[in-house]
């Protein structure tokens, strides 16, 4: 079931030493475009055939995002600048941690030739603050890419410049968020902007920003060497190509497996995870973002990037499989938790609603909930959904709007403080 | 090395900032209100936005770390794996309340480091734990006292 070709080196190769990965064929492209035998416009033309669509989540068609941020940028006089968002931080999610800390190299060799196809000022790498391995890692292959005169000024016979920066983010989930990542790179305070214009408009210092995921940058040397056509071949029709899915919970086999998008959840189940531990029954799974649940009935659903019939929303790629004996209601806290504390604070209804949902939790777990709360519970999270600024206040809402539509009022009268109130 | 020759290494413009930063608190461990203007007025921005994005920030600091900086991670998955009991032995063991730093120790709660498989997971001045539970916290705990 397994489809290795992003990860086909991984363990193979030592991230450390330019040389390993350049052993088995990295770089290969990068030289091809730097010598000019391939063109910006083939390098265009094949990624806007493969279909690749964003891997952070969102499943915006790449080409589509480049081709928007050049027409922005065409008659008139401004720099394009391009950014690879390393700042992965969503709990159970650790794809982009994988690709960086096992070969960095491929996410290097993916947004030169971006930088290179789209003739972008100046590249950007915003690695998560937490992360100062990966920071340094990152820092140490630039420079050892730019020894191999791979990165620079006046490269190849056409005199390219493809200079590439890795900058320590922040720390904190919102720095994910493209527009605050965006204020973030350009000395403003992390909090996100509002939508439109877009990043390809309106980006960085004001100028046509591409902000793309690590996984979707790592895929483009992968997709050059393959061909479009062939890299269509993989996956779904409109969600081609392989996908990281960082797998958690009571199976057999957990972790992060690459799969080709399209296969059902039964499939990723038992095919790939060896289905449930012994004694462990399936009561719901979790795909992609907090709130996308899918019960045993809906096991047959495929794994795609669209949401339609007998679809599941892939997302991140994150899998989060629960039975029976997970402690949901401390699940749901951990949730509140972490909105609570990772919300910026800009506007009202995220700042207030994800405080008044952590209270909740609380008493939750405790079966301590105040009649009350199920009414402010909806009238929490009807404001939270429509109203916020980013998308970062809709994820908090779809969670428990997730576990109401799976498990009913019921779920919640049951935890009801007892007596009168 | 002093704040002008670590501010020397990097070109006065905006996307440099946060690395400027980065590499003042690595030295000094935290950015004190005098370095703030010292930035400031190296990038020419306005001081308060410099505090403002400092103190947005999860890893840069504007008062002097703890002793002991502890961080376990509750959202989520290690939640799920029992991180609580890790926070409530840590809190008993030092005497302190999670959140409520002291000059001595530090307990912070924090959110996903994607080592989720690992979990739970608990910071120890910058090293981490992985698998802990709470009879581990005072082998790991006796290290540093």
């Amino acid at each position: 079931m397994e489809k290795k070709i992003l990860s086909k080196n991984w363990n193979k190769i030592n991230p450390n030493l330019i040389q390993s990965y350049q052993a088995v064929g990295g770089y290969k492209m990068l030289r091809k475009c730097l010598s000019g035998k391939l063109s910006p416009k083939t390098v265009l033309d094949q990624i806007t055939k493969s279909g690749l669509r964003g891997r952070g989540g969102a499943g915006f068609p790449t080409g589509t995002k480049w081709k928007l941020a050049l027409e922005s940028k065409s008659g008139q006089p401004k720099k394009l600048y391009f950014i690879v968002n390393a700042d992965e931080s969503q709990p159970g999610t650790f794809k982009d941690r994988y690709i960086i800390e096992k070969n960095p190299h491929s996410l290097i060799e993916g947004a030169a030739i971006a930088c290179y196809a789209l003739k972008a000022a100046k590249g950007f790498i915003y690695v998560n603050g937490h992360h100062f391995d990966q920071f340094k890692l990152i820092e140490k292959s630039l420079e050892a890419a730019q020894d191999q005169g791979l990165l620079g000024e006046k490269l190849g016979s056409e005199k390219i410049c493809l200079r590439i920066q890795a900058v320590r983010g922040s720390g904190g989930y919102i720095f994910g968020e493209e527009t605050t990542l965006i204020n973030s790179l350009q000395a403003s305070l992390g909090e996100a902007r509002l939508k439109p214009p877009y990043p390809t408009q309106n980006g960085l210092f004001g100028c046509p920003t591409i902000v793309n995921n690590v996984e979707t940058v790592a895929n483009i040397p992968t997709i050059l060497e393959m061909g479009a056509d062939q890299y269509r071949k993989i996956g779904d029709q409109d969600s081609t190509g392989t996908k990281l899915f960082s797998v958690l919970g009571p199976v057999k086999k957990s972790g992060l497996f690459e799969l080709p998008l399209g296969l059902t959840i039964r499939e990723l189940l038992y095919d790939v995870c060896g289905g449930l531990q012994k004694g462990r029954m399936l009561d719901f799974v979790q795909i992609g973002w907090m709130g996308n649940f899918f019960t045993r009935k809906s096991l047959d659903y495929k794994i795609v990037y669209d949401i339609g019939e007998k679809q599941a929303g892939v997302g991140l790629g994150s899998v989060l499989f629960v039975d029976k004996y997970t402690d949901l209601k401390g699940l749901i806290l951990g949730w509140a938790r972490f909105f609570e504390r990772e919300s910026c604070g800009q506007c009202t209804p995220c700042r207030e609603g994800t405080y008044r949902l952590l209270n909740i939790a609380e008493r939750l777990e405790k079966n301590y909930l105040f009649e009350k709360d199920w009414s402010n519970l909806q009238d929490i999270l009807e404001v939270l959904e429509k109203t916020s600024l980013c998308p970062f206040g809709k994820f908090a809402a779809q969670c428990w709007q997730g576990i109401i539509k799976l498990k009913g009022k019921e779920f919640f009268t049951q935890a009801m403080r007892k007596g009168k109130q | 090395m002093t704040i002008q020759k670590i501010l020397l290494g990097f070109e006065p413009r905006p996307e440099n900032l946060l690395s400027a930063l980065h590499a003042i608190n690595q030295q000094f461990g935290y950015i004190s209100k005098a370095n703030c203007y010292h930035v400031a007025e190296y990038f020419e921005m306005a001081p308060p936005k410099i505090y403002g994005i400092i103190t947005g920030s999860e890893v840069l600091r504007d008062k002097p770390a703890a002793d002991l900086e502890i961080q376990v991670c509750d959202s989520s998955f290690c939640k799920s794996k029992g991180s609580d009991q890790i926070v409530k032995e840590v809190e008993n063991l030092l005497s302190i309340k999670a959140n409520y730093p002291t000059s001595k120790f530090n307990l912070k709660t924090i959110s996903c480091l994607g080592k989720c498989q690992e979990g739970p997971i608990m910071v120890v001045n910058g090293v981490i734990y992985e698998k802990v539970n709470p009879a581990m916290v005072d082998d790991i705990l006796k290290n540093y006292l």
